[in-house]
């Protein structure tokens, strides 16, 4: 091996020779020296940041109103304390609607954070029953950390829903020691994942997968064609090599200068990481060899064209076309794969009968059409929204809906999603008695048939309908004209849970249960002038909120109903929390601590009288609700994250993981466990994106994007299946664009690697609001690029190798 | 004479034919070697000689296994050609030798040296030796993108001979030299032949391989034309009794003219010695003529009783040798 070695030492050498490498160096130690002051410290502070403020209209509005001395007693508190200006202001706005600068506000509420007369009892009436604030009102020798800590929760509690509760925890960017901008609302253990597995692989992805890249190409692109220069290669040639290892050598040797370059770069980020940010994550160095493999893709074509043409400036631009052939196709299918595969992706199903009614990730509620052997989009093509729900009323014949902003982290800022009421009378199934087992089992008595065809074309319409019941049974589910006016859902809600007559909004600020009645009186009292409502009806007039004054719980938080009762279970700050409806209020009963982090994102569903409360990456937890005992953890998905969940009327439990995998749990009360686990074997197992269950027990599975299976009771037998036809795009992309992709060799492929091996296993990227639950993963098999790209480079370097045994040089 | 056991030959070329294929579509035939045998003895400096074209690079690197020939056999160190048994024992000094730009003569050396399967310690060895020997002592530190012509040839030569191989091909080895550098090549070729080295030698300069070579190969439009030492080809391809003659006689040109004793052809003048002209010395200068005609024209001469101060007889050279033979391969 040694004239090979000599080589690869030789080409090093050339390397180290070369001012572009210099350069290069320079540049990335610039890159680093400049990087090195930016850091992160964690602080305990509450202070108040402009993204606190959910709703700062709310809150002028209301310190307006404290200026006339209305409001609540809390809120002219706070207002007496305002700064003279900001008074001023807001008794102007009450009178001219001036518009008032956030900033002005955010400074002049935290001034209020430092100080001590700002608590008065008589305004704050429930400070007191919660025991974090008795403490610090009774604490005489307050720090400042705890008076500001006193005073936001306070102000807290003088705006709910208007001020998003604050952790206390806050990061802020540093550099050289000096703060900028606001502190970010996270603790560095939930930024951290972040940086590893989104900013670290972006910086690589730009700096080393892109810049570095190119330059290596042109750098090394005269390589090979050099070899070729006749005075040289034939001495080479003359030499007792073999033309094959010679020419893999010259290869290797060009990878060098790569490794250098991609070596400093990444050596250093992997020591600023570590010093810095307290990131020692050791797949920075990983991502050494794989930058290096990656250019070897691209250094394969470079070194087989200028085996061909010999020629230094074809070999950079037909390397350059490659990439960008690469790239294109990269571009085009994850563009279509964006809008073919995430976004319509089903994420929610009710089914009434054997009408199935969907929402998808896009944001858009879906009816299936049947005639056209497809989903029909109704009330609204909303790109970027998440519905919240559906869920439906069959009593009522009503479909209630939500429509939010998707924002990855819940970074929002506006947090009022609106509320769709959705009237569907041919829906509406018969009233059930008192008893709920007996609605459930009249409910099953309910042939199909019974249920109105959903599918009546448009075009079916009869010109002259006599009835309005006629009018309403040739209407099509997605009319827009079934649409009723509603108030927008409170502030920071983040799910819909059916609930005795209407529905129960989980926000962080509590309970609130829908008045339907009173959301019709208020729309009665609108007054619309051009079709523009003067006076929409408030959230606060529809929303009755049932949870005491006392609840403090901060996001993320997950409740979900008791099956078959009226109560609530709750899990916020790692507690599990049981409330009982007492007629008027949600009464909290008992609860329990988990050992779970309290920024933790979490599912919950109860099967009979366990709650199943499944955290983030780690593996669900078994707990009595009577008893409020942990029973168990189920062990048999480990620490998979369970993504959805779906309670069934015969106490049956479905859990979907995040990777698609469907489980089924029923009640065990003899066994090691309360409850039985299976994992059916159902179609689309493992591509499951959402289930439910329905009133007679069927299990609705809708998997691959957009198809949709009823399974029976025993989720034996496939009752029925939705297959919507193929649209054209999507005939495009399973016949076109993803074969070619398939064929294709894939350098980009190489970061989702790079992602892999930059996620610390003892440091999980965790998601911070449920929604990132939805967000697309990372590949299943991380090296599955590294497999089919070096099978590219094996054929690249095989073809050039038996070129060159041919070739008469 | 051709040697019947191989295993004295450095190389033995056996019918070997080499064409070209031109053009991917309609691809042209070129042929560049046509049925050549030859064979090179054991430590003999063998020269190959030819005009642009005539197939002598062709069958260096058929040699050197840089090409693969349509036809035939070559052996090299009773190796196959272009094996690496074969390629490790012999040097090549190719033609405009380029070095990487970023090595000094030194580690130009080493770096070929290695690509030899040579150790450092042997290179070590040999470094100060050749550098001696091809006059680039207290310059081989230097990078050779600053060296002259002259001086990458010189190192190149250095390389070739750096693991002292039996065979030696160089390929226009004096190419760029000034006369001093020619002479020491030549220096250098002479103490090879010495030690028993084989030297395949490919040059332009005719003088330059008649002054050298044992034997010489002539090639022309891709056919070995000729073969030998160089007596041998002047004997076998030219006309070795029809040389010139040059005579100076003891008499006026007239008097030489009224004896009718010059060919038809030959040129009867005064000799001019410095302006003045002596008319009773005459110089007789004939192209070609043959012995007979040599013996005819002195004993004419010599019955007319004139004295012949001075004779000169040119036998033909390795260039008239050559052009005859290109020139009868284009005919």
């Amino acid at each position: 091996m040694k004239p090979y070695i000599a080589v690869l030492y030789d080409s090093l050498i050339e390397s180290v020779r070369s001012r572009v490498l210099w350069i290069l160096m320079a540049g990335w130690l610039l890159i680093l020296i400049a990087l090195f002051p930016l850091s992160m410290s964690e602080e305990e502070t509450y202070r108040i940041s402009s993204s606190d403020l959910t709703n700062a209209r709310a809150i002028l509005d209301q310190l307006a109103q404290a200026t006339a001395g209305r409001g609540t007693r809390a809120q002219r508190a706070v207002y007496e304390k305002l700064d003279e200006d900001l008074q001023g202001t807001l008794k102007d706005r009450l009178r001219t609607q001036k518009r008032v600068p956030v900033g002005q506000l955010v400074a002049s509420l935290n001034e209020l954070l430092g100080r001590e007369d700002l608590y008065e009892k008589e305004a704050w009436p429930t400070a007191e029953r919660r025991e974090e604030l008795k403490e610090l009102i009774e604490d005489k020798s307050k720090n400042p950390a705890e008076l500001q800590k006193l005073n936001r929760r306070l102000i807290d509690l003088a705006f709910p829903g208007s001020i998003r509760s604050a952790s206390g925890q806050a990061t802020w960017i540093t550099y050289a020691g000096m703060k900028f901008m606001d502190p970010l609302p996270f603790t560095l253990r939930q930024i951290r994942p972040f940086i590893e597995a989104t900013l670290f692989p972006f910086i690589m992805w730009l700096g080393l997968g892109q810049i570095a890249m190119m330059v290596a190409i042109v750098v090394t692109a005269p390589m090979i064609p050099d070899m070729f220069q006749t005075g040289s290669l034939h001495l080479l040639l003359s030499k007792p090599l073999s033309r094959s290892l010679l020419f893999l050598s010259k290869y290797l040797g060009g990878c060098i200068f790569v490794a250098m370059n991609v070596g400093v770069f990444l050596v250093g980020l992997y020591f600023y990481a570590g010093i810095q940010l307290g990131i020692w994550n050791r797949g920075i160095l990983w991502c050494i060899p794989l930058f290096i493999f990656s250019f070897m893709i691209f250094y394969s074509v470079s070194a087989l064209v200028g085996l061909i043409w010999k020629n230094p400036i074809i070999c950079v631009v037909l390397t350059a076309l490659f990439w960008g052939l690469c790239f294109t196709i990269g571009v085009v299918r994850g563009f279509a794969e964006g809008f073919l595969k995430g976004p319509p992706t089903i994420q929610s199903i009710v089914a009434v009968g054997d009408t199935p009614i969907a929402a998808n990730q896009q944001g858009r509620l879906l009816f299936w059409n049947a005639p056209l052997n497809t989903w029909q989009v109704g009330f609204g093509e909303v790109n970027g929204d998440r519905v919240i729900g559906p869920i439906i009323n069959t009593q009522q014949g009503v479909l209630y809906f939500g429509r939010t902003r998707f924002v990855p982290f819940g970074l929002g800022g506006n947090d009022s999603p609106r509320l769709y009421i959705v009237k569907l009378p041919e829906l509406k199934l018969p009233e059930p008695s008192s008893q709920a087992s007996e609605a459930i089992d009249k409910s099953l008595d309910i042939p199909a048939t019974d249920i109105p065809a959903t599918d009546i074309p448009a075009t079916d319409i009869p010109a002259t309908s006599e009835t309005e019941t006629a009018k309403k049974k040739t209407r099509n589910l997605w009319d827009d004209s079934r649409l009723d006016t509603a108030p927008e859902l409170p502030n920071g809600t983040s799910e819909i849970l059916p609930w005795r007559d209407s529905f129960l909004a989980l926000t962080p600020d509590g309970l609130f249960w829908f008045d339907r009645e009173s959301a019709l009186k208020a729309e009665q009292q609108k007054i619309s002038v051009l079709g523009f409502d003067l006076k929409l009806p408030q959230a606060t007039e529809a929303h009755k909120k049932i949870t005491d004054a006392d609840w403090d719980y901060r996001r993320p938080i997950a409740a979900n109903i008791v099956p078959g009762s009226d109560s609530v279970v709750l899990f916020s700050k790692g507690k599990l929390v049981r409330f009982d409806f007492d007629g008027k209020k949600l009464q909290k009963q008992n609860s329990i601590d988990l050992d779970i982090p309290a920024e933790t994102v979490v599912n919950l569903v109860v099967c009979g009288r366990i709650a199943i409360v499944c955290p983030d990456t780690m593996p669900p937890v078994l707990v009595d609700i009577d008893r409020m005992e942990k029973v168990g953890t189920l062990e048999a998905i480990g620490q998979k994250t369970i993504k959805r969940t779906a309670q069934c009327d015969d106490g049956r439990v479905a859990l979907l993981e995040r990777d698609g995998r469907l489980w089924v749990l029923s009640s065990n009360p003899n066994g090691p466990l309360p409850l039985n686990i299976t994992s059916p074997n159902l179609v689309g197992q493992g591509n499951i994106s959402s289930m439910a269950f329905d009133k007679t027990g069927r299990l609705w599975v809708a998997h691959h994007v957009k198809q949709l299976d009823v399974w029976d009771n025993q989720m034996t037998r496939s009752e029925k299946a939705f297959r919507p036809s193929r649209t054209t795009p999507e005939f495009l992309y399973d016949y076109l664009i993803n074969p070619f992709y398939l064929v294709n060799p894939k350098p980009s492929a190489i970061q989702e690697t790079i992602q892999y091996v930059l996620r610390n296993p003892e440091n999980k990227i965790s998601a911070i609001d449920r929604a990132d639950l939805d967000m697309p993963q990372v590949v299943s098999d991380p090296w599955q690029p590294i497999w089919s790209n070096g099978i590219f480079i094996a054929v690249m370097l095989s073809v050039s190798c038996w070129l060159l045994y041919r070739q008469d040089l | 004479m051709v040697p019947t056991s191989s295993n004295l030959l450095a190389i033995d070329v056996q019918q070997l034919s080499k064409t070209y294929r031109e053009g991917i579509v309609f691809p042209r035939l070129h042929p560049a070697l046509k049925d050549v045998s030859l064979q090179v003895r054991s430590g003999e400096v063998f020269g190959l000689l030819g005009p642009n074209g005539a197939g002598k690079t062709t069958l260096i690197k058929v040699l050197l296994g840089i090409l693969h020939p349509t036809q035939g056999v070559a052996e090299v160190l009773t190796q196959p050609a272009g094996s690496k048994a074969a390629r490790r024992k012999i040097g090549y000094l190719p033609e405009n030798l380029v070095f990487p730009r970023h090595h000094t003569g030194r580690s130009a050396l080493y770096f070929y040296g290695r690509l030899s399967e040579m150790s450092d310690a042997q290179i070590a060895a040999r470094e100060n030796e050749l550098f001696d020997l091809v006059s680039l002592q207290g310059r081989q530190n230097e990078a050779v993108r600053r060296y002259s012509k002259g001086m990458r040839q010189r190192l190149g030569l250095a390389q070739a001979m750096l693991h002292d191989p039996d065979l030696l091909i160089l390929d226009e080895p004096t190419d760029g030299l000034d006369p001093m550098g020619r002479s020491q090549i030549r220096d250098v070729l002479d103490k090879l032949k010495q030690r028993g080295k084989t030297v395949f030698l490919n040059s332009h300069i005719l003088q330059e391989v008649e002054l050298i070579c044992d034997r010489v190969a002539i090639m022309a439009l891709g056919r070995l034309r000729g073969i030998g030492t160089i007596d041998e080809l002047i004997r076998s391809h030219s006309d070795e009794q029809a040389g010139s003659l040059k005579l100076e006689v003891f008499a006026s040109p007239d008097r030489i003219r009224a004896l009718s004793i010059v060919p038809a052809g030959g040129l009867v003048e005064t000799i001019d010695f410095g302006g003045l002209n002596d008319q009773s010395l005459s110089r007789i200068a004939v192209a070609s003529i043959d012995q007979a005609g040599v013996d005819r024209l002195v004993d004419g001469l010599r019955n007319a009783e004139l004295s012949i101060l001075r004779m000169e007889r040119a036998r033909p050279s390795l260039e008239q040798v050559f052009m005859n033979i290109v020139g009868a391969a284009k005919s």
